[in-house]
């Protein structure tokens, strides 16, 4: 079958047709969903080469786990996020005091360069900030406000009630507020 | 101390920084999708692998036991194997018996003949 022809096959679908040994499917769920599951990981981790690791990780586990994969019980979407917040996180924590004072300063700190973006900056302001925030909470507002996740499926990912998922995005974002405030004239806010 | 400001301006505020980022693409390498599915290839081929084996492995116990005539037939075979032994092993004298050996009974058998015999002659000849 081409791989146009399995857009329309659902994730557990390909799933099935990858643990009976097709290609093509293999394809069709890494174009699916490795592009976002890197995504989530370089938000996370600030660094591409380590985020292309964690998201070759995860999609290596679901690879293994496909002969086992239980049809409706889960979105492979939903696992795959569940899986690369844990290994993001697993790496935050073990970065977290000695590499803190490495995170870089906000680009507007920087000698500022005409042709870079404002948005870019804000963006880049942005994650210099999230990066400061506990694991968790930068991953519940990751998940909300960038990947634009509902917050039951945030509380699946992250195992959590969906309280404590408002709970998370709410210290996270009065924290982000906090940080960014004094930036905001500099990124053309005010 | 920091001004509080209420959750719908502050969101208002975080919502400019949260479209930024929003709008910054991070589209994977060639290179790593290649690698992503070379990993799903490798698994498949892993699969199918340690399938062959799981199968040949099985392939000769069931060959042995189709030429043996089945579960029956092996069943049948190894009961009468540890019969044979346990004859073997348990009841030595029964060997004597069965060759011929033992001639206990056989005398007991010949003088109760004999008594009898000597008994009638005795009544014939009053």
């Amino acid at each position: 079958m081409a791989l146009d022809a399995m857009n329309d096959v659902s994730d557990d679908a390909l799933m099935v047709l990858y643990a009976n040994g097709d290609a093509q499917a293999a394809r069709a769920l890494t174009y699916r969903h490795a592009p976002r599951v890197l995504a989530l990981s370089r938000r996370l981790l600030r660094d591409m080469a380590e985020a292309e690791d964690v998201a070759q990780d995860a999609m290596l586990r679901l690879w293994k786990v496909a002969p086992e994969w239980r049809q409706g019980e889960a979105k492979v979407s939903t696992w795959l996020y569940r899986v690369t917040s844990n290994l993001c996180i697993d790496r935050l924590r073990k970065k977290r005091g000695t590499h803190l004072d490495d995170i870089p300063e906000p680009a507007d700190d920087k000698p500022s360069v005409e042709s870079l973006m404002q948005s870019h900056d804000r963006a880049t302001a942005l994650q210099a900030a999230m990066a400061q925030l506990p694991a968790r909470q930068n991953l519940a507002v990751t998940l909300r406000h960038i990947e634009e996740l509902p917050n039951p499926q945030i509380a699946q990912i992250m195992d959590i009630s969906v309280d404590a998922v408002e709970s998370l995005t709410a210290r996270g974002k009065r924290t982000l507020a906090g940080l960014l405030s004094g930036q905001k004239e500099k990124l053309g806010l005010e | 101390m920091m001004e509080k400001k209420p959750d719908t301006e502050r969101d208002k505020d975080l919502a400019v920084f949260f479209d930024a980022a929003k709008g910054v693409e991070y589209t994977p390498s060639a290179a790593f999708m290649d690698v992503v599915v070379a990993d799903a290839l490798d698994q498949t081929d892993a699969r199918a692998k340690s399938a062959l084996g799981q199968k040949a492995s099985t392939s000769w116990r069931v060959a042995l036991l189709r030429n043996i005539g089945g579960w029956k037939s092996a069943t049948a075979l190894a009961a009468s194997a540890f019969i044979g032994v346990t004859a073997g092993y348990a009841a030595p004298d029964a060997l004597d018996y069965i060759s011929g050996d033992q001639t206990g009974v056989e005398t007991v058998a010949e003088d109760s003949f004999s008594a009898a015999f000597d008994i009638a002659a005795l009544f014939r000849e009053g």
